[in-house]
C-alpha cells in the first residue's frame, strides 16, 4: 500500500508501528522517501547522492526478515540519511568538497555498520559544508552542492555544517539523519530547521570512518523529529569500537520508558540579553514550561576562555588533518573563497599554544562538571538569531547578537547537548532551546527534552514543502 | 608544489622579509578596497613600497605564505590569512591570561601500547 503523504513527518516509532501493522512494507516506505529525496532534495540543496539501489536492497531484506519473524528493533526498515562525511563502501564520500565529489572510500564507517545491523535503511548521503566548516567559511555558499537551503524559508540558510541533515529532516525527506559536530554543526542546523538535534558526549559514538576535522572535538549525533527518536538512534550507534580509540567503553542503553521526575534546571545569566527579540520571548515562554517540570536557578559560567580554547584546538588539528590539501592545491577548488587560504595560518600555530589550550581545557572540564553536577541541565537559547538570509554573510546578519558561551564550553568539555524547537521568530523561521548536561548523561537530556516536547507542540510543526 | 627545507626557508626568510612583508602589507591594504578578486602574485614581486617596522602579524603572514607559495594567493587571500593570524595571536593572548602551574597537565588520553592488549 502507498505510504500516506503526512507520514513524511512521522516519528521513527510511529513508522515502525505502521510497518509492523502491515500498513506498508519497508520497500514501500523506502520508495516513499526515495521519491521525496529525488523530487525535493534539490530544492534545498540537501542531497549529495540518493542511494536508491542499495536502499531498496536493504529494504527488501528488512521485509524478508520481518516476514520470517526476525525483528532487529525500532529502526528495522526505517530510512535515514547520513552526512556525506561518513564513509560508505561503494558510494562516494565527498566531505562536501568539490575536489572529493566522486571520491570512493572503500569501507563503511562504524555508525553505518551499526545502523545497518539495527535494520535502518540508508537512502541518501546528505549535503554538508565543505570540510565540515573547518576552513573558516563565513557565508552559506560553502559547499559544492550549493548553499544549504532552509525548508521554512528557502531564501535563508539551513545551518551548518550538517546542512543537509538539518534540511532533509526538516523537510520530511528522511525520518532521521546522522550529523557531526565539532563546534555547533548539529545544534545549528537542527535549530535553524526546526528539528531535534542530539550532540552526544565526546566518545559516546565511534568516529571511525568519519572525516576527521578535529580528533578531540568531533562528535557524531542525530537530527530527528523528536527526542525519543534521537534516543532510539543513539542506542543503535553508541558503544566502544576497537577502530576508534576515543570511543568510550561505557555501555549505553536508551530506556524504553524513562521514569518521569522533577528536574533541576540552571539558566545562564544574560543568556537572552543579546539574542533577537522573538528568541528572547520564546526562551522566556519555554522557561515557564520548564517551571512546570522542575526548578530553575540562575547561574554564571566560570570565567574561562572557551572560544579561544576551542578555536586553537580545532585550528591545530584541522591544519594537521588537511595540510595535504594545501600541498596538493586542492584547497583552491573549494567553493567559498574564504575557505581556500583557510588552512595557511593555522599551520603555524606554536605547539605550546596547542598544549596550553589542552591545559586550560582540563580546567574547563573540571569546573564545568562541578557546575553541571548540581543540575539536570543548563538551559539556554540554542542560537542568537533565526536562520540568516542567503544574501548576507553570517557576520552581517548576526551583528550585535551573540549566543551564550555554553556552546563553546560544552564542545570543549565534550559534554552532551540536545536542542528542541521552541517557537518561531523573524520571518516565521524556527527558534530553539538547548539543554546541556554532564558527560554521558544523554538519557537525562533525552528525558528532559521528551518531557518538554510532551508539554509543547513545536516539534510537530512542519513547513510547507 | 614546491616545498622548502628548514634551512632554505630560514635563509630565504632572512633575505626576503622586508620585501615580502611590504607586499603582504600592501596586499592586505588592497584587499580592503578590492571590488573584485585579482591574481596578483603575493611572493617574489618586489614593489617600491615604503619600508616600515615589521609586526608579529607581518612575520607570521610571511611565514605562512612562503611555506606554501602559490600564485593564487591574491590580495583577498592574503587578507584572509592576515585575519587568521590576528585571531590566532588574540587567542594565544586569551589563553595566556589563565594562570597555569607546572602541575596543570593537558588532558591527553595517551597510554602505552601493546597490540595484543
Amino acid at each position: 500500500m502507498p505510504v500516506a503523504a503526512e507520514l513524511a513527518f512521522a516519528s521513527v516509532r510511529v513508522l515502525g508501528q505502521k510497518l509492523r501493522a502491515g500498513e506498508f512494507t519497508a520497500c514501500e516506505l523506502a520508495e516513499f522517501f526515495l521519491q521525496r529525496l529525488e523530487t525535493l532534495g534539490s530544492r534545498f540543496n540537501a542531497v549529495v547522492r540518493v542511494t536508491r539501489e542499495t536502499a531498496l536492497e536493504a529494504a527488501a531484506q528488512a521485509d524478508r526478515e520481518l516476514k520470517a519473524g526476525q525483528d532487529r528493533g525500532p529502526l528495522h526498515g526505517i530510512p535515514y540519511g547520513a552526512k556525506d562525511l561518513l564513509a560508505t563502501r561503494g558510494i562516494p564520500t565527498s566531505w562536501g568538497a568539490a575536489p572529493y565529489k566522486d571520491r570512493l572510500i572503500d569501507e563503511d564507517a562504524t555508525v553505518i555498520i551499526r545502523l545497518r545491523a539495527a535494520g535502518a535503511v540508508l537512502v541518501a548521503k546528505l549535503a554538508m559544508v565543505e570540510i565540515a566548516g573547518g576552513m573558516g567559511y563565513r557565508q552559506a555558499n560553502a559547499a559544492f552542492t550549493g548553499p544549504g537551503l532552509n525548508p521554512w524559508d528557502i531564501k535563508t540558510w539551513a545551518g551548518g555544517s550538517s546542512s543537509g541533515s538539518g534540511s532533509a529532516v526538516g523537510a520530511g525527506l528522511v525520518p532521521f539523519a546522522i550529523g557531526s559536530e565539532t563546534w555547533g554543526s548539529i545544534v545549528t542546523p537542527a535549530g535553524y530547521c526546526g528539528v531535534t538535534g542530539l550532540r552526544p558526549t565526546y566518545g559516546r559514538v565511534s568516529r571511525h570512518g568519519a572525516m576527521a576535522l578535529s580528533w578531540t572535538m568531533d562528535k557524531l549525533g542525530v537530527l530527528s523529529r523528536a527526542a525519543d527518536d534521537s534516543g532510539l538512534v543513539l542506542h543503535a550507534m553508541a558503544g566502544a569500537d576497537p577502530l576508534d580509540p576515543s570511543a568510550a567503553q561505557r555501555p549505553y542503553r536508551y530506556p524504553e520508558d524513562p521514569a518521569p521526575k522533577t528536574f533541576k534546571f540552571a539558566t545562564l545569566k544574560g543568556a537572552a540579553d543579546k539574542v533577537q527579540t522573538e528568541i528572547r520571548t520564546n526562551y522566556l515562554a519555554s522557561l515557564e514550561v520548564l517551571k512546570t517540570l522542575g526548578t530553575l536557578d540562575e547561574i554564571d559560567l566560570p570565567n574561562l576562555p572557551y572560544s579561544a580554547v576551542a578555536s586553537t584546538i580545532i585550528a591545530c588539528e584541522m591544519a594537521a588533518a588537511f595540510e595535504g590539501m594545501v600541498d596538493t592545491g586542492d584547497v583552491w577548488e573549494l567553493t567559498a573563497p574564504e575557505d581556500r587560504p583557510g588552512c595557511h595560518a593555522a599551520l603555524w600555530i606554536p605547539a605550546k599554544d596547542y598544549i596550553n589550550a589542552f591545559r586550560v581545557r582540563r580546567k574547563i572540564q573540571v569546573e564545568l562538571d562541578d557546575l553541571l553536577a548540581k543540575f539536570d541541565a543548563v538551559v539556554s537559547p540554542t542560537l542568537a538569531t533565526v536562520s540568516p538570509p542567503l544574501d548576507q554573510s553570517f557576520g552581517e546578519y548576526q551583528r550585535g547578537f551573540s549566543s551564550s558561551q555554553i556552546g563553546g564550553a560544552g564542545n570543549v568539555a565534550g559534554v552532551p547537548a540536545i536542542t528542541v524547537p521552541n517557537g518561531f521568530g523573524e520571518g516565521g523561521r524556527p527558534t530553539a532551546l538547548q539543554f546541556v548536561g554532564r558527560a554521558f548523561d544523554e538519557n537525562r537530556l533525552l528525558t528532559i527534552a521528551a518531557a518538554y516536547q510532551s508539554a509543547t507542540e513545536w516539534h510537530k510543526r512542519t513547513p510547507m514543502v | 608544489m614546491e616545498r622548502v627545507s628548514r634551512r632554505e626557508f630560514s635563509a630565504g626568510l632572512m633575505a626576503a622579509v622586508p620585501l615580502v612583508a611590504a607586499t603582504v602589507a600592501a596586499g592586505a591594504e588592497d584587499a580592503k578596497t578590492a571590488s573584485s578578486q585579482t591574481t596578483k602574485p603575493a611572493v617574489g614581486k618586489p614593489e617600491a613600497e615604503p619600508r616600515r617596522e615589521l609586526t608579529q602579524v607581518d612575520r607570521l603572514v610571511e611565514v605562512a605564505v612562503r611555506a606554501h607559495p602559490d600564485e593564487r594567493l591574491d590580495a583577498a587571500a592574503l587578507a584572509e590569512i592576515r585575519g587568521d593570524v590576528e585571531q590566532l595571536l588574540s587567542r594565544a593572548t586569551a589563553l595566556a591570561r589563565v594562570p597555569l602551574t607546572n602541575g596543570d597537565e593537558p588532558g591527553f588520553a595517551f597510554g602505552a601500547f601493546r597490540r595484543e592488549g
